[in-house]
């Protein structure tokens, strides 16, 4: 199993949706300013909501799963058509001395700009993981089911993290007891991490075992995220 | 002297240059010669401020309809867990079994199969109690049997449990012989549930119910 994963292609509806708002929001500024009417906070306001809500009706019109980021309730959501399909709480390990609710905040103003209201999948790296089923067992399964054992394995992950465009990154830690998928690369990826982290929020969250296995699973390159929308 | 020197200026570029290796951001996810290339006019928000609240209003309405009122079915495949909830809780878990991914082909058509279970939104289409299984040609195949001319020798009444639970393009919800493989994504594309379990959510779908996969 690569830890390590390749760039699919986007779902092309949110990637035009995401420069489209951006290139939008920027030309209406640009438009605003030249016709000499700068925008008061409260258009601004309605305008950044107005992206934001088009971002969740074009994401759910697609049919790629994409992630949501609700900083007021401290939960990642999983959506598909625009119903939530998966939630996990965002804990923090004890030993973070941030205060929660600042913590999500700076990560979500370094996911997102003012004109940017979708953010990207950039990589995911997976460092240690544990096998849920005995080769022994696996081989009889596979035998049984004629489907190859690599299919039926599945790996519950230690420690992985996700990052994404501009190098902001989740780091995601279980309780679950695993063994590293390759030494070198994570003393590399942990170097690149500790030299990029002075520049970009790095989240550190502890997460239950099954939860992490589905959201290492469902965050591959591209994923669109999205912040919750207000009420 | 002078090699001391060399040795710094070597040991320094090496260090920019691993500097530079791992601040360089991988491949963009985002193609700015297909983004740039885009016209936004269609979705710029209106510019007057009334019509941008009234556009707002009514794209959260929309967006809220997008969210089913009724409790609906989600399979994890990822997790092997099948949940009814509605957005804010979850009202019954279950382990289940999905698609192993396996491929199999016909040696001598070249036919090929794909044992995925299909990730999307869908509606429950069937009910039925005490189903029968009308084998594919695959299963045929897979066992090394030939196709039946006569559709008769296709059913099969003990392998699907008490209930099937309809959606998509032929796909069930049912049950299992092999409970014990609950946990593992070993079917054909179908989900598979535990007896029990299987019991509690065919009483509470209804047909149109909504389903999720993933």
């Amino acid at each position: 199993m690569s830890s390590k994963t390749a760039l699919p292609p986007l779902g092309i509806g949110s990637l035009i949706l995401a420069l489209a708002l951006t290139l939008g929001a920027c030309g209406h500024e640009r438009a605003s300013a030249q016709d000499g009417e700068p925008a008061d906070t409260e258009t601004v306001r309605l305008r950044q909501e107005y992206a934001l809500a088009r971002a969740h009706m074009e994401l759910a019109r697609g049919e790629q799963t994409y992630l949501e980021i609700d900083g007021a309730g401290s939960e990642l959501h999983l959506r598909v058509k625009g119903a939530i399909v998966f939630s996990a709480p965002i804990t923090f390990l004890p030993e973070d001395s941030g205060s929660a609710g600042d913590l999500i905040n700076d990560f979500i103003e370094d996911l997102f700009t003012d004109d940017q209201v979708i953010s990207f999948v950039r990589e995911r790296y997976l460092y240690s993981h544990s096998q849920t089923i005995p080769d022994s067992v696996l081989a009889i399964i596979s035998d049984a089911t004629g489907a190859a054992p690599e299919l039926l394995q599945r790996y519950l992950p230690e420690r992985f993290i996700i990052e994404w465009e501009g190098g902001v990154v989740l780091d995601v830690r279980t309780t679950a007891e695993g063994k590293p998928v390759s030494t070198f690369s994570n003393i590399m990826t942990e170097i690149r991490q500790v030299i990029k982290r002075p520049f970009s929020s790095h989240l550190v969250v502890l997460m239950d075992t099954d939860d992490a296995l589905t959201l290492f699973n469902v965050c591959e390159p591209g994923t669109p995220t999205v912040v919750t929308l207000g009420e | 002297m002078a090699i001391k020197y060399i040795v710094i200026i070597l040991v320094v570029a090496v260090a920019v240059t691993l500097v530079a290796v791992f601040l360089t951001p991988s491949e963009p996810v985002t193609d700015n010669a297909v983004l740039t290339a885009l016209s936004a006019d269609s979705l710029k928000p209106p510019a007057d401020t009334k019509a941008l609240r009234r556009e707002l209003t009514l794209l959260q309405r929309d967006l809220k309809r997008l969210s089913p009122r009724e409790p609906y079915i989600v399979i994890n495949t990822h997790a092997s867990r099948l949940t009814y909830r509605t957005a804010d809780s979850i009202l019954f878990e279950a382990v289940c079994s999905a698609g192993s991914g396996a491929e199999l082909i016909d040696s001598t058509s070249g036919r090929k199969w794909k044992f995925d279970t299909p990730l999307g939104m869908y509606k429950v289409t069937s009910k039925i109690k005490d189903p029968w299984w009308r084998k594919p040609d695959w299963a045929f195949i897979e066992e090394n049997e030939p196709v039946p001319d006569d559709p008769q020798e296709r059913l099969d009444p003990n392998v699907m449990g008490a209930f099937a639970i309809g959606f998509g393009d032929g796909y069930f919800i049912h049950g299992t012989l092999y409970e014990r493989l609950l946990g593992v994504n070993v079917t054909h594309g179908c989900v598979r549930l535990g007896a029990k379990d299987l019991t509690w959510l065919y009483d509470k779908v209804r047909m149109g119910t909504k389903i999720y996969v993933f």
